[in-house]
């Protein structure tokens, strides 16, 4: 398993790239600055490989997704739009996405012998609400939000945002019914979204 | 379907959790409906905040220099690559002339897909299998976009003297999008249309003599699988 210790990679961001802003790094990623690819893989490495070792246990394939994650910003920097949303807002639905893919390319090719583990689902999804320690403030208050779902309404929801399943495929891998499963997401996230509201208020 | 019913299924659209026929509901009504809209921008806050809350965990050491590494081979290859994308979009545009319109076997359909599928609002709509149940794959592009990309797997093994073909459907019936070959597992490949492509009714692949189908424009194998754009 790989190596839990903090959020953002590196603490070496080397020189005076540390402190300049997203967009002048992704002005100087345009022109195919090498140092800026690395200033902003120091800041960002850390979420991205997070976000796809969310999705993909193996840490090989949460390396791949995170290499690609990189290189599409590196080859296609005009993609991020940044009227639509911050930079890490971006890495972090590519690289869900990317894990995604590369997730379900994976069992395709290697099917699983039997459904998915929700043990070991639910494992993931425990260290996931009790994360602790030097994490952020934020990354806290979400964790707090999450545990105060319901245990099939945390099911459904991370199925749906990790694995990318339909509501009909989570029907089908957790055997319950199809409008069960849709009352667990619309409920946990009409739950998560009072709650972010109510954060967001209040800072 | 009920006008309640859709909205309660905003919640699972920011979660990407609907198949293409509930998506397009969710999508008519966000067109016409500005709570709606709203409702949508603070569920996908709120599921955006779902990453944040993964476990935090520490790149492996030599994961950054790798990235450079290909980076910088990526960056010598880049007008190469410029070069063949411009001879693309040249040959594309010649192939659309002569009513043509799928190109592949180059690094093109790829690129376009991670393209598009970075833009946070490009539409998925999976694959109908036909010819085979284990086919699976889907079409994505964006609404406004004449440009699209298939990503396919698990096509079954053609003979050399045959070739998958494309048929873009609108209400004036098929019109051949070009003629294709699948080599890899999994593949992609590229369409263009004439108009944009949220405005056909549906695609299709048959199955066909590797020089098309000879009824012109209408297919002679058997469907390989179909693609609803538009609910039926």
């Amino acid at each position: 398993m790989p190596d839990r210790t903090r959020p953002g990679g590196s603490d070496l961001i080397s020189g005076s790239l540390a402190s300049v802003p997203d967009e002048a790094l992704m002005a100087q990623l345009r022109r195919h600055d090498e140092a800026a690819l690395r200033a902003l893989y120091q800041r960002y490495g850390g979420l991205v490989y997070s976000i796809a070792s969310r999705t993909l246990p193996e840490s090989q394939d949460a390396e791949e997704v995170t290499q690609d994650v990189f290189l599409r910003l590196w080859k296609h920097a005009a993609a991020w739009d940044p009227a639509r949303g911050t930079l890490a807002a971006w890495l972090a639905a590519t690289a869900r996405h990317a894990a995604i893919d590369q997730y379900r390319r994976k069992q395709r090719r290697e099917p699983a012998p039997g459904p998915l583990s929700m043990d070991e689902h639910t494992a993931l999804w425990e260290t996931l609400v009790t994360a602790s320690g030097d994490d952020s403030d934020r990354q806290q208050r979400v964790a707090a939000m999450l545990q105060r779902l319901e245990a099939p309404q945390r099911e459904a929801i991370v199925l749906a945002y990790f694995y990318g399943m339909a509501q009909s495929e989570i029907a089908e891998h957790l055997h319950r019914p199809l409008g069960t499963v849709k009352s667990h997401i619309r409920q946990g996230m009409e739950r998560l979204r009072q709650i972010w509201l109510a954060q967001e208020g209040t800072g | 379907m009920d006008r309640d019913l859709v909205r309660d299924s905003i919640p699972a659209y920011a979660l990407g959790a609907l198949n293409a026929d509930e998506r397009a509901q969710v999508e008519a009504l966000l067109r016409e409906d500005d709570s709606a809209r709203l409702l949508l921008r603070e569920a996908e806050a709120a599921a955006s905040a779902l990453a944040l809350a993964v476990p935090a965990l520490t790149p492996p050491a030599g994961l950054e220099e790798r990235l450079l590494a290909r980076a910088r081979q990526s960056r010598r290859s880049l007008l190469l690559t410029r070069w063949m994308a411009a001879a693309a979009v040249l040959a594309l545009t010649v192939l659309v002339l002569f009513g043509w319109a799928a190109l592949r076997q180059n690094p093109e359909p790829k690129a376009l897909y991670d393209l598009v599928m970075a833009d946070d609002g490009h539409v998925e709509i999976a694959l109908v299998p036909a010819l085979t149940p284990d086919i699976e794959g889907r079409l994505v592009f964006r609404p406004s976009d004449n440009l699209a990309v298939i990503e396919v797997s698990n096509l079954p093994p053609i003979a050399s003297d045959q070739a998958f073909q494309l048929w873009l459907v609108d209400e004036s019936g098929p019109v051949s999008g070009g003629l294709f070959r699948v080599n890899d597992d999994t593949d992609y490949v590229m369409v263009s249309a004439a108009r944009p492509i949220a405005e056909y009714l549906r695609f299709g692949v048959s199955l066909e003599p590797a020089t098309g189908s000879p009824l012109g424009n209408r297919a002679s194998g058997p469907r390989v699988f179909s693609i609803p754009i538009q609910p039926v």
